[in-house]
């Protein structure tokens, strides 16, 4: 989504890409916009029954069915029921169990959503892995701990294999070997199917193997921390594949000329909250409960650091692995703060289905440019996807337990929220285009980035035909936060949307203004040019272009006595050379006037002035009177109306000006005794002498005198 | 400002109110007022002649005259209070004396109240009286067999689990009450409640303060008891009548603790229902705490508070409601109590080992701290010396939980360069796994039986750990690190001992820290608990007091759930299981490889480096030695 400057929309369009390299900023009369016209810009709000497509179109997609998942936190993995092919078991997580669900069409309105029963609980936390026997029992492994069950169909408990690991990620049959991936050691093991005769068919050099995966008579794994694919076969034992940038390769999937890989990078997590959290272990091991107060025990601080990118190879049309090694890995979707949990492959062709730990979506890949958000699930993470007997997809969720039957049946009409705007400002909200069909639209308004009961009801806005869009014009009271809701009917599909606003104008802010005398140095012989700076701080506050009026006057006069040097041209730079040459002596003030018009209009230009500190200007030359010479000795008097003495020099014979002292030892005010000793080796004889006293302003007098050796 | 109510009116909104709440049920009876042996408080004139009945010495009972000074309105939310005088000259020379709590006021042949207030450093025997309606209400209130007495939480310890728990992990607030002077407990001047003394035999001067600190009641000691207390099948019956000496038996056996007071009232078909004290004595609410008939030995005159010295006599019934106006008791149940084995090991070789066998009163506050009074006791009569010592404290706690019954060791070792502090030990692990089992979110467990040892020795086992220093310049993954660690005896010399860890091999480009520190410092990584037998598993695992823990954290996580501990999980795995969404489960902690080298002494200090791990090397590290 992109925030950019006013134009007509019918403009607008053709240069979309143009313009959307542009920075935002504020445009004429303070008008802005928000703009969604591609996929990660749809991808950001939610979607139901509404399908997001790569090339950035939302249309009217396919209604999942939800079955409810009670007595756990989380569905962590699943696979289908081999004996009924609606039906899945779900591996639970918060307490190890499984659960069976059915799911086939979507519940009508109103009615109770089918419920997953309990077929088995287990010892452990997490049900990490599950898979079938060809008898149609169910393998499950859980954590902590390397023990295997197996579970009958109606629902008891056997220890099928115990293991010497800490956990297990994967059971996958594969030539009539169970291949189970484990951690922390980074194995994995080879059972026959009676769970007897474990053998390490790989001990790999990293922690974990989270996914295992039959390519022909060989098994590919992905791996953490150091995201590998290796290879593992009866003529490779642990060939690197590939080595990915990233923490985990979490999931691998072999489709139509290829293999796919779901892999996650995450930020480090640093040290700072060590002590913190093995306070908090060492007392939630005692009380049960997190401690109180305002520790941060997630150390995440909410969301994980992550991102996630779904990488291709070709193998060809022997699936050859050899060349997963040599060819360049393409990416297919990258996606920040947020991280892949799953992969299945398509039905047909090279199409994978992600599910990804952000809003419960999944997203379907078809190629590098043809990405589609197919389910925007309630809870807050999808965390597994397995195909059903039936050949369709059920989506596990976490953080809110539950799983879905996906594109169970077509929707009649589709609903999609945009993410909430952010106008920076309170704003006023007005026309909105939309491009597409069979659409409708209402909005809201609100001062918070989390919709509540502060925002106002939905209010439906009337779209009418103009040029080749939809336009609208929103009555939303005045709030900073906004949000649409397009509803497609059936054949509906949206494209483009483009919201006009305009914040409220916030006053440009002076923060202080300096007059600077002319500069001169010590040395100079010269009087400086006759300019003083004016400078000044100011800001707008809300990104607004601002230009400013300088005006000046003698000190103590009225309003009506300010005169404008900048004249009808606005300066732009924060900084103003006044010329001082036809300018009286005298007490000066400076205003400097801020304003926001070349962003508001003038209409709505908002303005701040400052007035500076009273200063001098002053032209006239200090004297030197009372001049005495004795022998090398000369005194004498500087003195100066307008201000106080800088320095007194004086040059003999024509030669340099060097530095007289005063009689008091400071030059402070503006009358001012000099002395000075004309400095030996000195000729014996007359010698002309140039006595030249500077005031702060910069002015010069001079006077001559004789001296005699 | 509206204008007061009238007082007829406030009592009838009082009297409407009764039925229908609990502070209602604590306000004016009106079958109370309606009897003819009772006075009213509202019938109650200034100059209104009475007397009072107490035991002044032995178990027979004697009066004394009193005479209305005036009635206080609400004394206490809902209670009014009658102020006294008395012209006896035994109250003349004593004032109100604690232990006379309880003692019934007559005027009129008509019961009153109970005598249950006083001045302190008062020059005239002046007190104050419950009204006996106030009592009924406390009478009328059940007997509650399944809940555990638990104290009123004073001073700054958190209530519950979090108390004890802080405490065990050396957090900023105490787990046990605030230690209170008997000077402090009451604060405010003017008319108070007398308080029970509480009458020890059988124990040192400081258990005696670390009773009197904990249970905020006024020690009296003198009184004998132990072993002298015996059960009522024992003993004589008993028929009670008001004015009669009795005692809240705390402890008894080689040792007694017994708060003393008088009985105002004795009700019930078989006279088995009795209230007294007129005020509370712990403020317990339901309680179920064993009472005895007590025998008065003398009225010892004070200044500040005089005080009945009594001795406890024969377990007759149990304490049902501690509550504001009165205590409740009952002769025909009876309380437990849980016996406590107390056994020193004196560091004087000559000294031979000493036991004591004592019976405890059961409470949630009570029990540890009655227990950990006898600890204190022991160390206070066996190790008074001003020296290096190091005391070993084992606790064997026999508890029965919904699982089956279990015995909970403990063990606890700690160095004192001056002497036993036996406060602090009685503050120690035993007390608050005491503690913990009987104030769980899980389950009260129902304890046995204590037995609790000490043994000291003359010594100065300690090591303190002055600086770790990192021997090698550089870390890289896989390495095995040279940790040079500077240890000074106790009073002695300084060494430089070193000490192998390994780098773990997949910490390259990452953070470490390490930690080295004194076993009693470091807490083994344990899971949430589901049940008590989880906690107390988690209560016992404990690393040896003479250890060295070493510690590498690192910068990922695992998981404490509360069905296992899932220290090392892939990032993914970690956020999917660790919520952002809600408030349950799973608790993230830093992944940690620790190494527990054991140490011939205890070790002092904790020191932390931080290292950034480089990868690991193409050539193996040359080995450390």
């Amino acid at each position: 989504m992109t925030v950019r400057s006013r134009m007509s929309f019918r403009t607008y369009v053709p240069l979309a890409a143009l313009l959307a390299l542009a920075p935002a900023s504020a445009g004429a009369g303070g008008t802005r916009s928000f703009h969604l016209g591609d996929f990660d810009d749809f991808d950001a709000g939610e979607a139901e029954g509404a399908a997001i497509e790569g090339s950035g179109k939302v249309t009217v997609g396919l209604l999942p069915a939800r079955g409810e998942v009670k007595g756990a936190a989380s569905v962590f993995s699943c696979v289908a029921d081999p004996k009924d092919k609606g039906a899945a078991y779900l591996g639970t997580a918060d307490r190890s169990g499984v659960q069976r669900i059915k799911l086939t069409t979507p519940s009508k309105a109103g009615a109770a959503e089918p419920a997953a029963s309990k077929l088995a609980e287990l010892p452990g936390a997490v049900v990490s892995a599950m898979t079938t026997l060809p008898g149609g029992d169910l393998l499950a492994a859980t954590l902590p701990g390397g023990t295997i069950h197996r579970i009958d169909a109606k629902g008891k408990v056997s220890e099928f294999a115990k293991l010497q690991v800490e956990q297990i990620w994967a059971l996958v049959p594969h030539e009539g070997r169970l291949y189970v991936g484990t951690g922390p050691k980074g194995e994995l093991f080879s059972l026959d199917l009676n769970g007897k005769d474990p053998k390490v068919v790989l001990d790999s050099d990293e922690k974990d193997i989270l996914a295992v995966l039959p390519v022909g008579k060989d098994v590919v794994v992905g791996t953490s921390p150091g995201a590998k694919v290796l290879q593992v076969g009866p003529a490779s034992d642990g060939v690197l594949v590939h080595d990915f940038a990233g923490d985990e390769v979490r999931a691998l999937a072999l489709v139509d000329g290829g293999l796919v890989a779901a892999v996650n990078d995450f930020t480090d997590r640093g040290l700072s909250s060590v002590q913190a959290l093995t306070k908090n272990l060492n007392r939630t091991s005692l009380v049960g409960q997190p401690a109180e107060g305002s520790l941060d025990a997630t150390s995440g601080g909410g969301g994980a650091q992550s991102s996630a990118d779904l990488f291709f190879v070709a193998l060809g049309a022997k699936r050859d692995l050899a060349r997963a090694s040599e060819a360049t890995w393409e990416s297919w979707l990258h996606k920040d703060k947020q991280y892949f949990t799953g992969l299945l492959a398509g039905a047909k062709g090279s199409e994978v289905l992600v599910s990804a730990s952000q809003q419960g979506k999944v997203y379907r890949v078809r190629g590098r440019r043809d990405v589609a958000t197919v389910a925007d699930l309630d809870e807050r993470q999808a965390t597994a996807l397995c195909r059903l007997g039936d050949g369709a997809v059920l989506a596990a969720t976490g953080d809110g337990a539950g799983a879905y039957r996906l594109a169970a049946a077509p929707a009649q009409k589709a609903r999609y929220r945009t993410k909430v705007l952010d106008a920076k400002q309170p704003s006023t909200f007005g026309a909105v285009y939309l491009r597409g069909k069979g659409v409708t639209l209402r909005a809201r308004s609100g001062p918070s980035e989390e919709p509540d009961k502060r925002w106002s009801e939905w209010k439906p806005v009337t779209l009418k035909k103009e040029g080749d869009a939809l336009a609208g014009a929103l009555a939303l009271p005045t709030r900073r936060f906004v949000e649409l809701e397009v509803t497609l009917a059936d054949g509906g599909e949206l494209r483009d949307v483009q919201l006009f606003y305009a914040p409220e104008n916030l006053a440009p802010l002076v923060a202080g203004v300096d007059v600077a005398r002319p500069e001169f140095e010590l040395g100079d012989d010269d009087e400086p040019e006759g300019k003083l700076t004016i400078k000044w701080k100011a800001e707008a506050r809300d990104d607004d272009d601002l230009v400013y009026e300088v005006r000046v006057r003698p000190e103590g006069t009225g309003d009506k006595e300010w005169i404008s040097l900048s004249g009808a041209e606005p300066v732009t730079k924060k900084e103003y050379k006044w010329d001082l040459d036809s300018v009286p002596d005298g007490v000066y003030e400076a205003q400097i006037i801020a304003s926001d018009e070349p962003s508001n209009g003038i209409a709505r230009a908002a303005r701040d002035e400052v007035v500076s500190a009273p200063f001098v200007v002053d032209h006239r030359r200090p004297a030197i009177d009372g001049v005495k010479v004795s022998g090398l000795s000369i005194t004498g008097t500087a003195s100066d109306e307008g201000g106080q003495i800088h320095d007194v020099a004086f040059s003999v014979d024509g030669g340099p000006f060097r530095a007289a002292s005063p009689s008091d030892g400071l030059f402070d005010t503006g009358r001012e005794g000099f002395q000075l000793t004309l400095p030996e080796p000195l000729a014996p004889g007359r010698h002309r002498v140039v006595l030249r006293a500077r005031d702060a302003f910069g002015n010069i007098g001079s006077h001559a005198v004789i001296a005699d050796k | 400002m509206p204008s007061p109510e009238p007082r007829n009116v406030r009592r009838f909104a009082r009297r409407g109110a009764a039925g229908f709440a609990l502070l209602g049920a604590l306000a004016l009876r009106p079958a109370a007022a309606a009897r003819p042996d009772i006075m009213p408080v509202e019938d109650v004139r200034p100059g209104m002649k009475g007397h009072a009945v107490t035991v002044f010495s032995g178990t027979g009972t004697d009066r004394f005259e009193i005479e209305v000074i005036d009635v206080i309105r609400d004394y206490l939310p809902r209670q009014d209070a009658i102020l006294f005088r008395s012209s006896d000259p035994r109250m003349v020379h004593s004032g109100i004396v604690g232990g006379m709590s309880g003692s019934p006021i007559f005027i009129d042949g008509k019961l009153v109240g109970a005598l249950a207030y006083g001045y302190r450093f008062n020059k005239d025997p002046i007190g104050g009286i419950t009204p006996i309606s106030n009592m009924f209400a406390v009478g009328d209130l059940p007997f509650r067999p399944d809940v555990l007495p638990h104290n009123k939480v004073r001073g700054i310890a958190r209530a519950g689990a979090a108390g004890w728990a802080d405490a065990m992990l050396g957090l900023d607030t105490t787990p046990l009450p605030q230690r209170r002077r008997p000077d402090d407990l009451t604060p405010q001047g003017g008319l108070a409640p007398i308080g029970a003394p509480m009458s020890v035999s059988g124990l040192g001067a400081e258990a005696t303060r670390f009773l009197a600190d904990t249970l905020g009641l006024v020690p009296a000691r003198g009184g004998s008891g132990g072993t002298a207390v015996g059960d009522a099948k024992s003993a004589p019956a008993k028929t009670w009548q008001g004015g009669d000496s009795v005692s809240v038996v705390l402890i008894r056996g080689d040792n007694a603790v017994a708060p003393n007071g008088t009985v105002t009232w004795v009700g019930g078909k078989q006279g088995e229902k009795l209230l007294a004290f007129g005020h509370e004595m712990l403020g317990a609410g339901p309680s179920n705490l064993p009472i005895a008939d007590a025998r008065v030995h003398v009225i010892i005159p004070s200044v500040e508070r005089s005080v009945k010295l009594s001795s406890a006599l024969h377990v007759r019934g149990s304490m049902i409601q501690d509550r504001q106006a009165a205590i409740s008791l009952r002769t025909d149940v009876s309380a437990p109590m849980i016996p406590v084995t107390t056994e020193l090991r004196a560091p004087e070789p000559d000294m031979p080992p000493r036991v004591y066998h004592s019976e405890v009163a059961l409470g949630v506050d009570l029990t540890p701290a009655l227990a950990a009074s006898l600890l204190v006791d022991a160390l206070g009569e066996g190790a008074a010396d001003g020296t290096e010592v190091v005391a070993e404290i084992v606790h064997q706690i026999d508890v029965t939980t919904s699982k089956g019954p279990r015995t909970v060791t403990v063990k606890h070792e700690e160095f004192f360069p001056a002497g036993v502090d036996a406060r602090a030990l009685g503050r120690g692990r035993g007390a608050l796994i005491m503690a913990a089992l009987l104030n769980n979110d899980f389950e009260v467990a129902k304890l046995r039986g204590v037995r609790q040892t000490a043994t000291l020795r003359y010594d100065s086992p300690v090591e303190i750990l002055e600086s770790v220093r990192l021997a090698d310049a550089d870390v890289h993954a896989g390495d095995l690190v040279t940790l040079e660690l500077r240890l000074r005896d106790y009073r002695g010399a300084v060494r430089t001992e070193t000490l192998a860890l390994r780098v773990p091999d997949d910490a390259a480009e990452q953070d470490i820290q390490i930690e080295v520190t004194g076993g009693d410092n470091a807490r083994p990584p344990r899971p949430m608990p589901d049940s008590l037998d989880d906690l107390i598993d988690t209560l016992q695992d404990t690393y040896p007091a003479r250890s060295l823990v070493a510690t590498i954290y690192r910068e990922a996580e695992g998981l404490s759930t509360r069905h296992g501990l899932l220290p090392e999980l892939p990032a993914s795995v970690l956020e999917s299981l660790a919520h952002t969404g809600s408030t349950t489960s799973a608790v993230r902690f830093k992944q940690m490889a620790r190494r527990v080298i054991p140490r011939p002494a205890l070790i002092e200090g904790e020191h932390t480096l931080k290292l950034s791990v480089k990868p690991k090397r193409k050539f193996a590290a040359p080995d450390p030695d």
